[in-house]
């Protein structure tokens, strides 16, 4: 994980938008705390840079 | 210089410590990797400079690994520089080679290809010919660093773009030595589509090549649209070194902390 937000971030896209979390399947209510959680950090950052580039479409 | 070359290689043939010499001839103008059997052959020997000094090298590694697979039994010689010799040690650790069926014969680099290279060791361990230069300094990958991040997305989205999915960077790489390549699995890079998915594609080599790159940069120069592969790949080479305090190929038998299944410190 270390490895691949670095590689992330040298690439232009912030390491905060890759999430590595543990969760039991018993643990249900801190599954979906971590993922709302996760969702409003996304929604601070913002709209992906993968999205909107339209290189992606070039093909 | 190419003659202390020559002249152990000439030993090694007559003693019958090497079956055979893996090394560069240049034959019609050209250099290319030729296996040396016999003293009279030696007349031809390149050191891989063509125009320039080093610009036609090749992953005489990999060459080694398919003659050692089809005669298990021999032993060889090769010829390595700095870089083909970290692959060595890492492809012993990988044990991809017999460390005891081949006779690495050393080539340190020129100061001018060091610095080209942005090379940190550019010599073997065991040198043969030519003297250790200073280690090149590293502006490709400070360049993009500098960069703020959305420069930094263009920057790699304008490089990936020209990707033409040839495959010249695996294939030419001596570290790369997988059966079954993840780049060549249709499930997860289509088949027929150009450029593949960028930055995925790209990426997805880049972490296959942590703690593997040893920093040769045949990938860049194979590469037909000139994407800064070595660039990417240097980067990742620093990550670990500096969060695991790890090189490929610096020392033998040392395994990359993410080919290891017991916990490293602290770390993931």
């Amino acid at each position: 994980m270390t490895v691949l937000k670095e590689m992330l971030e040298f690439s232009g896209i912030e390491e905060k938008r890759l999430k590595a979390s543990w969760v039991s399947s018993a643990e249900a209510p801190e599954l979906v705390h971590e993922f709302d959680t996760f969702i409003e950090e996304l929604r601070n950052l913002g709209p992906s840079p993968l999205k909107s580039d339209y290189r992606r479409e070039l093909a | 210089m190419i003659d202390s070359i020559k002249d152990k290689v000439k030993v090694l043939l007559e003693t019958g410590e090497i079956e055979g010499f893996l090394g560069l001839v240049r034959k019609n103008g050209h250099v290319a990797p030729h296996l040396f059997q016999k003293g009279e052959e030696l007349d031809d020997m390149s050191l891989g400079d063509h125009k320039g000094s080093g610009d036609a090298r090749y992953p005489l590694n990999k060459y080694l690994m398919n003659i050692a697979k089809a005669y298990p039994e021999a032993t060889f010689g090769v010829l390595v520089r700095g870089c083909d010799d970290r692959g060595l040690q890492a492809l012993y650790t990988w044990n991809q080679l017999n460390p005891k069926k081949v006779v690495a014969v050393g080539l340190a680099c020129p100061q001018e290809l060091a610095d080209a290279c942005e090379c940190l060791q550019p010599y073997p361990a065991d040198i043969t010919a030519g003297e250790r230069a200073e280690p090149g300094e590293s502006k490709s990958v400070a360049a993009v660093d500098a960069l703020v991040l959305s420069e930094r997305f263009s920057y790699w989205m304008d490089e990936f773009v020209k990707c033409i999915k040839c495959y010249g960077c695996s294939n030419v790489c001596p570290m790369c030595f997988c059966n079954e390549c993840s780049l060549k699995c249709d499930d997860l890079v289509k088949n027929g589509e150009l450029p593949p998915e960028i930055p995925v594609f790209h990426h997805t080599r880049a972490m296959h090549m942590v703690g593997r790159c040893v920093d040769c940069g045949l990938c860049e120069e194979a590469c037909p649209s000139g994407i800064p592969l070595r660039t990417l790949y240097k980067k990742v080479g620093s990550i670990m070194e500096e969060a695991f305090d790890f090189k490929a190929g610096y020392i033998r038998g040392q395994r990359s902390p993410l080919n290891k299944l017991d916990s490293v410190e602290g770390k993931e």
